[in-house]
């Protein structure tokens, strides 16, 4: 088997970048285009940030589509194969069902990871630890989707949505795994899995937060990451994240407070 | 014959991977369902729990290729006889394990209660369906013989049979016997530990040879057992959050 850059730790070291630069100086670059954007477009009905919210999801998948061109192409990685060599139908619904076990089980882990997290929790801070989880759990990255999934036409939303995961998959799983399968199946999944999991707790307010979001990326980053070296194929893993946050996130829970009118000129 | 269902086909391995997952968490997903569509459940015989352990069944087996083997080296006599004295055995390790290990306390059932009130445990609504309709034929006897004959069929025959070929019977033994008893985390710790004793038991009776007939007998007079010590207690303390109403 050839080895991508030609030394398994340079091939890590790019995994470990890619993953790095995505979540944080390209992160701010998508920020910055976002931001853009909403200046061109000027939205009047949706106020600016929360225009931005939308906006940045689109141009940080663009970013990570340009980066995993560069990466590809160096590398030697497949780009039109991505999502398979013809259609298969049936991967639609096993994505579903897989999102939904996955979700299924993520929540059994968050559940007792939180079990167990509550009482220190309420021994730092005091307080209802379980209605401080449920108000963090609009916080951070989460609400950016709660957003989008609340106000947007679903759709739409889910177009919207579909993006940043597609995105997550290309670095965890499309860059991460090929690259690190030198190291062995298991060291790349569990590698691709680490990092994966570490880049939840990002933008995160608090370490009880990230439970949840922790405990989600175990699963999926685990069960993507052999799936993805066994097949090459990113649909059913794009369509089974789609419904594993479709699952986990409760836009009926969200609420946006009605903002002030104040003419056609506020923004 | 050997004790462990052969799959006749090679699993896909998402596939694989969706029912293994699934083994891992029915109840949650199930009270995920209940939450979120609780009027649709309403109209079914079975609750939502039912209804995701008969998909996982039937994704099971059609995954195996394979319809489920209720004898194996034992007749239909002998294995009903052996699921009889599985059931009371598994009675005797209930009580006993319930009777030593002390009660979830109440800060702790209170700091883990659901807040929202549309978050509903799917063992809330099984045993106020248990409570408002008992054990008749259309609805309360549904929801407790049903669970009872789909766990086996699922824990005690298709998940062992699906992980065998790839992790090994040991490790097979150990996860499926590990997510029975987690399963049962909605009636406390006590519980989740008699479900891995009794789990163990069942298990090492198929190994033995006994057959999923005899388990799954001995599941019925399990939960019926159950049932009627339950039902001796007043109708304010079926629910397992202190405070809640149906």
């Amino acid at each position: 088997m050839s080895v991508p850059f030609g030394n398994p730790l340079l091939a890590l070291g790019v995994v470990v970048a890619d993953a790095y630069l995505g979540y944080r100086p390209l992160m701010h670059w998508a920020n910055r285009l976002a931001r853009w954007s909403v200046r061109i477009v000027r939205p009047r009905r949706t106020p600016f940030l929360q225009s931005c919210g939308v906006a940045v999801m689109p141009a940080w998948c663009a970013i990570q589509i340009g980066v995993y061109l560069v990466i590809a192409g160096v590398a030697g990685l497949p780009v039109l194969t991505l999502f398979g060599t013809r259609f298969d139908w049936t991967l639609i619904p096993r994505g579903v069902l897989l999102g939904v076990a996955e979700a299924s089980c993520s929540m059994v882990l968050a559940t007792a990871v939180f079990r167990l997290l509550a009482p220190l929790r309420q021994a730092q801070r005091g307080g209802d630890a379980a209605f401080e989880y449920q108000t963090l759990g609009q916080s951070g990255w989460m609400r950016s989707y709660l957003y989008v999934l609340s106000r947007l036409p679903l759709p739409l939303a889910l177009g919207v949505v579909m993006l940043p995961l597609l995105g997550e998959e290309l670095i965890f799983r499309a860059t991460a795994i090929p690259l690190l399968l030198p190291w062995g199946v298991g060291p790349a999944v569990i590698l691709s899995t680490l990092l994966f999991t570490a880049v939840q707790v990002l933008a995160l307010p608090s370490w009880y937060q990230a439970a949840g979001p922790v405990s989600g990326a175990l699963v999926m980053g685990a069960a993507h990451g052999l799936l993805f070296a066994e097949y090459d194929n990113l649909l059913p893993l794009l369509i089974a994240h789609v419904t594993f946050l479709g699952m986990l996130i409760d836009p009926g829970r969200f609420r946006i407070p009605p903002r002030p009118r104040r003419g056609r000129s506020g923004s | 014959m050997s004790p462990i269902l052969t799959p006749s086909r090679e699993v896909a391995l998402d596939l694989w991977l969706t029912l293994v997952l699934l083994g891992l968490s029915p109840a949650m997903l199930a009270s995920w369902l209940q939450t979120r569509f609780p009027e649709f459940a309403r109209r079914l015989p079975i609750d939502w729990y039912g209804v995701v352990l008969v998909t996982m069944a039937l994704g099971s087996y059609f995954a195996l290729g394979t319809p489920p083997r209720l004898l194996s080296s034992l007749t239909a006599g002998p294995a009903i006889l052996l699921g009889l004295a599985l059931g009371a055995a598994a009675v005797g390790v209930e009580l006993a394990v319930l009777h030593l290990v002390p009660r979830a306390s109440a800060a702790g059932r209170e700091a883990s209660r659901p807040r929202a009130p549309a978050d509903v445990p799917i063992g809330d609504a099984v045993v106020w369906r248990l409570r408002d309709h008992g054990p008749a034929w259309n609805s309360g006897l549904a929801n407790l013989m049903v669970p009872a004959v789909l766990e086996e069929l699922i824990y005690r025959q298709a998940l062992l049979a699906l992980m065998t070929p790839a992790v090994g019977l040991a490790l097979a033994v150990v996860v499926s016997t590990f997510s029975f008893g987690l399963i049962h985390l909605y009636f406390g710790v006590g519980a989740v530990l008699s479900k891995w004793l009794i789990g163990g038991l069942f298990v090492v009776a198929i190994l033995a040879g006994a057959g999923l007939l005899s388990v799954i007998l001995a599941h019925c007079v399990l939960n019926g057992t159950a049932f009627a010590l339950r039902r001796r207690r007043p109708a304010a303390q079926w629910s397992n959050w202190a405070g809640r109403r149906a």
